[in-house]
């Protein structure tokens, strides 16, 4: 006769392994939505104080501060200067560092870009990623080279992700609603994207072509002024130039768009004029240092606006709130990339998570000459 | 067995408030986690986990070192009970346990007929008793650890635990009465 089973062994045994899932956000995600804020001074320390001396605690800093600058200015000599941390100060400390490093340089600027949407279901969530690269000559009479892969691939987006792919007996194709997308055809999973091509011809204009911020050559981006006044006074050229084409937003609206300068071909001098712009302006917040989708180490930055929203395709009436952050490499100044992050816990998304990405490759910047044809790439009519 | 012993001091005696944060989180989130699907199902889960390392940010230097899990459950109980209507929350909970069960009736593996008897059992018992019992079961936590997440004395946990415990066994009993789980198919979740 066996013994009849306790019933906390069998609640033991009972517990769901879902508990173990754990949160699909990472200890960076978390750290830049808690960054937003800085640590509190201990609540021991602050309910041990009366809350009176809350209340004139203000007028009795600024009575302290007053003190200290009446002692400063009258005893000191020369007078000491007090330099309080700026706003945005890892922006100002990130052009210092990068101000005087030396301008590199090549017969081609080589912009590889790798985007990433999430694709959720069955347990686990995948990263669709595409991939695409221009290769633009110093010299416009020699040609510029457009890759693309037509097929994007899929990838686990965490470890958890894939023991949870794995454990659903790792499909090696997934199908499904593209978070913003609409309907999709269904994505190999695989390391990289497939089917590249690619076009190859000379453009006369030798026109740049990233075209946000203005219509630029070369010649017109590396002529971009490092002197504050004069790339203010630059900067305002380039609103003129969109006002003209009929938009009417203000100049401060506007520059915050003129950090899309910061994934082209700039020095690190002018990189940083620019830094120092942005960081000066009131709509600028640094998050903190996260990892960018690519897993390189970056600084967080809010550049100001309202945000956006995500449309569902299979949820037409319903929008999920994201927030844009532009993530900057903390030894160059240069874009890492643009993310959007989920602005509140909704529609199967979590706060904070990232719904999609624009990620520069690491191979980004001055090069030589491409391989022609380049390896491993067929050669069509048109590339997207 | 989940009665792992926690991180003392000297593990997490880092400087740098990001590092003890990251160390904080990475070590703690997937329980946190647990605690708030067991407590209010995976639909409210993320979000609790997202608001008590926010809150454990906050007041990083509040967290006692040699009961950080204690803590951070704790932070997360009240943000259960402060930020999530108590019917919305009890709903979301028991969506989770049916979906518990189906999985075990699913599950042909060993021992899936007393899971499920368990399980259905739990999903009958009051919201405290399902607390007391999840948290030394699930979750590991000694009785005194358990305690001051509840937020009373060891010795009346102990009674709290052991009436409850009691109240399970007969609630198992009753449904190991009742009509066999028929198995059933779950649905695989269709990609989003």
């Amino acid at each position: 006769m066996s013994r009849k089973p306790d019933a906390m062994d069998l609640l033991a045994m009972a517990r769901p392994a879902a508990l173990d899932r754990g949160s699909r956000l990472s200890a960076d995600d978390l750290l830049a939505m808690a960054q937003a804020e800085p640590p509190r001074e201990s609540s021991r320390l602050r309910r041990a104080r009366p809350r009176r001396w809350a209340l004139w605690a203000p007028l009795a800093t600024a009575a302290i501060v007053a003190l200290v600058f009446v002692l400063v200015t009258r005893l000191a000599s020369p007078p000491a200067v007090l330099d309080p941390p700026r706003a945005n100060q890892e922006l100002f400390d990130l052009a210092d560092r990068i101000d005087r490093l030396p301008a590199t340089g090549g017969a081609y600027w080589r912009e590889v870009r790798i985007d990433g949407t999430p694709l959720a279901g069955g347990g686990y969530t995948l990263t669709v990623s595409g991939r695409s690269e221009t290769w633009v000559p110093r010299d416009p009479a020699d040609p510029v080279l457009r890759l693309a892969w037509r097929r994007e691939a899929a990838r686990p987006a965490t470890a958890a992700d894939e023991r949870a792919w794995r454990a659903a007996g790792a499909p090696d194709r997934v199908k499904g609603h593209c978070e913003n997308k609409g309907p999709c055809p269904s994505v190999p999973v695989a390391d990289e994207p497939q089917d590249c091509r690619y076009t190859m011809g000379v453009d006369p204009t030798g026109t740049y072509p990233d075209a946000t911020v203005s219509t630029f050559t070369m010649a017109d981006l590396a002529a971009i002024p490092t002197d504050p006044d004069k790339l203010i006074e630059r900067l305002r050229a380039y609103h003129a130039i969109w006002n003209a084409r009929g938009f009417t937003q203000p100049f401060e609206t506007f520059l915050p768009t003129t950090a899309n300068l910061l994934g082209m071909p700039l020095s690190p001098a002018q990189r940083a004029a620019l830094i120092r712009v942005l960081a000066a302006l009131p709509t600028t917040r640094v998050v903190g240092t996260v990892t960018d989708p690519l897993g390189r180490r970056g600084i967080s930055v809010d550049l100001g606006g309202e945000g956006g929203s995500l449309v569902y395709s299979g949820k037409p009436r319903k929008e999920l709130p994201v927030s844009y952050r532009l993530i900057l490499d903390p030894t160059t100044g240069a874009t890492l990339a643009h993310v959007s992050y989920a602005a509140r816990t909704a529609l199967g998304a979590t706060k904070g998570q990232v719904m999609g990405y624009q990620a520069r490759g690491p191979e980004s910047g001055w090069t030589g000459k491409p391989a022609s044809p380049p390896k491993g790439c067929k050669r069509t009519g048109s590339v997207q | 067995m989940l009665c792992e012993r926690m991180p003392r001091s000297k593990d997490i005696s880092l400087p740098n408030p990001h590092e003890r944060f990251t160390a904080l989180y990475t070590t703690y989130q997937a329980r946190v986690y647990g605690y708030a699907a067991s407590r209010a199902g995976h639909q409210l889960a993320e979000e609790v986990v997202s608001e008590t390392f926010l809150v454990a940010w906050r007041r990083l230097d509040d967290i006692p070192a040699d009961a950080q899990l204690p803590w951070l459950l704790r932070v997360a109980r009240n943000i259960l009970r402060d930020n999530y209507r108590q019917a919305a929350r009890r709903e979301s909970l028991e969506a989770e346990l049916r979906t518990w069960t189906e999985q075990a009736i699913a599950d042909a593996g060993e021992h899936a007929v007393e899971r499920v008897a368990v399980l259905r059992a739990l999903a009958g018992l009051s919201d405290a008793d399902k607390e007391v019992l999840t948290l030394t079961t699930w979750h590991g936590l000694s009785a005194a650890e358990a305690a001051e997440v509840v937020g009373c004395s060891k010795a009346a946990f102990f009674v709290r635990l052991h009436r409850a415990r009691r109240r399970l066994q007969s609630a198992i009993d009753v449904t190991r009465t009742s009509a066999s789980p028929k198995p059933v198919t779950v649905p695989g979740g269709e990609l989003r």
